[in-house]
């Protein structure tokens, strides 16, 4: 893979590596700082990209696994948990108390869904990926993904309407 | 959105059946649905101005 293959068909996808990058490492790291790490990794492992039979699917995982590495080497307790979203504040205007307790209500919800469910849900309602991205990310097929997606769903919204049920007695 | 709509479309997002573009709908309709769903939007699109 020369240059000019590589800026085409991985580091155009920079945009969409974006999301999931900031996410994981949260606001402590300078994502671009970051993405250029990982564009170094993956410049790096070009020739296995280019052999590989999905190379999107292999981008994902290298950037994933380099935000997971980067986190365990800050706190090597952290797995793919809720942590990262409590260091956000409120964008659209919140009172900081609204937000703060919006965050622990749904943080405290989703550190009840399996691991793996909660993983896609992320993905999916925060990060915004396709199931197509969210099955090479995470090596499952997609309607194993959508089943995932659908029980951690089924699980929030049952969590979420019982405590919304009391404000409107 | 008609609510008869809005509550279709909520079913096809449990069931991980719904488009991103869908969803992205759902979230901007949150408001014509009910406290929990309203909460849960709120969370989902102070997230995304927040990693974009």
């Amino acid at each position: 893979m020369n240059k000019e293959e590589f800026r085409r068909k991985v580091f155009s996808l920079s945009e969409q590596l974006y999301p999931m990058v900031a996410r994981l490492l949260g606001k402590s790291v300078n994502v671009e700082d970051a993405l250029q790490e990982i564009m170094l990794k993956l410049w790096v492992k070009r020739e296995s990209i280019e052999k590989h039979p999905n190379p999107k699917a292999l981008v994902f995982l290298i950037a994933r696994n380099y935000c997971f590495d980067a986190l365990r080497k800050k706190r090597p307790e952290l797995s793919y948990s809720t942590a990262h979203l409590t260091l956000l504040k409120s964008e659209n205007g919140q009172e900081p108390l609204e937000w703060e307790e919006l965050n622990t209500i749904i943080r405290k919800i989703l550190e009840k869904v399996p691991e793996q469910q909660r993983e896609v849900l992320i993905m999916r309602d925060l990060d915004g990926y396709e199931f197509t991205e969210i099955a090479a990310t995470t090596k499952l097929n997609v309607p194993h993904v959508r089943v995932l997606l659908s029980r951690a769903r089924k699980q929030v919204t049952v969590a979420l309407e019982k405590i919304y049920s009391y404000e409107r007695k | 959105m008609k609510e008869s709509k809005l509550k279709k479309l909520l079913e096809a997002y449990k069931a991980g059946e719904t488009t991103l573009e869908e969803e992205q709908l759902l979230f901007e309709q949150a408001k014509d649905a009910d406290p929990s769903w309203e909460a849960f939007s709120s969370f989902v699109k102070n997230f995304y101005m927040a990693t974009r």
